[in-house]
């Protein structure tokens, strides 16, 4: 676990960091049937049923998207029962953002317990992105297929790793007020606290594991001069 | 799709704050100078209708978390 003092802390790389925290052998990873069942469904050829196959190997997860999928965000008519159902009824493009949600939030849950209200926060508005992303998509007919949903997921994705690599130090490094009218006011805050900051942890961990890689799309989204801040 | 992740953050930003979806101003941000490059040339046209847009979304979103 890193310790700091009063001075600001040295630039690290966020795998010096990740290191430093020995965090090295616990790289949060999503449940390996939707790892599979995601690339499954990035292919153009997939076939529906290899994509239920995949995620029926994983008992846990397929109640998690039936729970999800007769939720009221997504319920239209009658209850499905089946992922088969689930994915004539959604479409394969939806179902696979749900199976990717289902897994993301699997994460959440492997949090440490003193920061779970902080996560729930975070986990609110990283889900409310997402779906704001979709909407705004097919309100503005911006033409994108899918992956606006994955972007608005992950776009925060560094702030919950701090969560894994720094929980001790959280409190400081974010406040979770939402607040990012200077943002760059608050990279260099983090940056003070930890040496890095929540952009380049984020674009360094989609290089490194494909929760993050499902689209290509993280690295563009998150680092620091793609987003103005 | 940056400036698409960037309107979606910043309206999550503002009901994460517990402000009310009407009072979402997407003309007061930076980010609109990106955004309007995906739509027509007739900014005010354009302007008008991501605001309205933003603001509709924004509702939705929150009844939808509700």
């Amino acid at each position: 676990m890193l310790v700091f003092g009063k001075q600001p802390t040295a630039p690290i790389s966020p795998a010096e960091l990740w290191q430093r925290a020995g965090m090295q052998k616990h790289l949060p990873t999503l449940p390996a049937a939707a790892s599979r069942a995601i690339q499954i469904a990035n292919d153009p050829k997939c076939e529906i049923a290899d994509f239920v196959s995949a995620l029926e190997t994983d008992p846990a997860l397929t109640t998690d998207i039936l729970r999800v999928a007769n939720s009221p965000l997504y319920r239209l008519g009658k209850p499905v029962a089946t992922l088969s159902q689930a994915v004539v009824r959604l479409g394969l493009k939806e179902c696979r953002n749900l199976v990717l949600t289902v897994g993301f939030y699997s994460l959440f849950r492997k949090t440490p317990p003193t920061q779970k209200k902080a996560c729930q926060m975070l986990w609110s508005h990283l889900f409310q992105t997402a779906k704001l992303c979709r909407l705004l998509n097919h309100c503005l007919d911006l033409g994108f297929d899918g992956e606006e949903f994955t972007c608005g997921l992950v776009h925060d994705l560094g702030r919950l790793l701090f969560v894994f690599a720094l929980p001790s130090r959280l409190g400081e490094l974010d406040r979770f007020d939402f607040c990012e009218q200077d943002g760059s006011a608050l990279l260099e805050h983090e940056r003070y606290i930890a040496g890095t900051d929540h952009c380049q942890l984020g674009a360094w961990f989609a290089t490194i594991n494909p929760i993050a890689r499902v689209d290509g799309q993280l690295r563009g989204v998150s680092s620091p001069a793609s987003t103005g801040r | 799709m940056v400036a698409l992740v960037q309107l979606a953050d910043d309206i999550s930003n503002h009901l994460m704050r517990g402000e009310p979806p009407e009072r979402y101003d997407i003309r007061t941000r930076d980010l609109w100078q990106t955004v309007r490059h995906y739509l027509t040339e007739d900014e005010d046209a354009a302007s008008a209708h991501v605001g309205r847009t933003a603001c509709q979304v924004a509702q939705c979103t929150e009844q939808a978390l509700n």
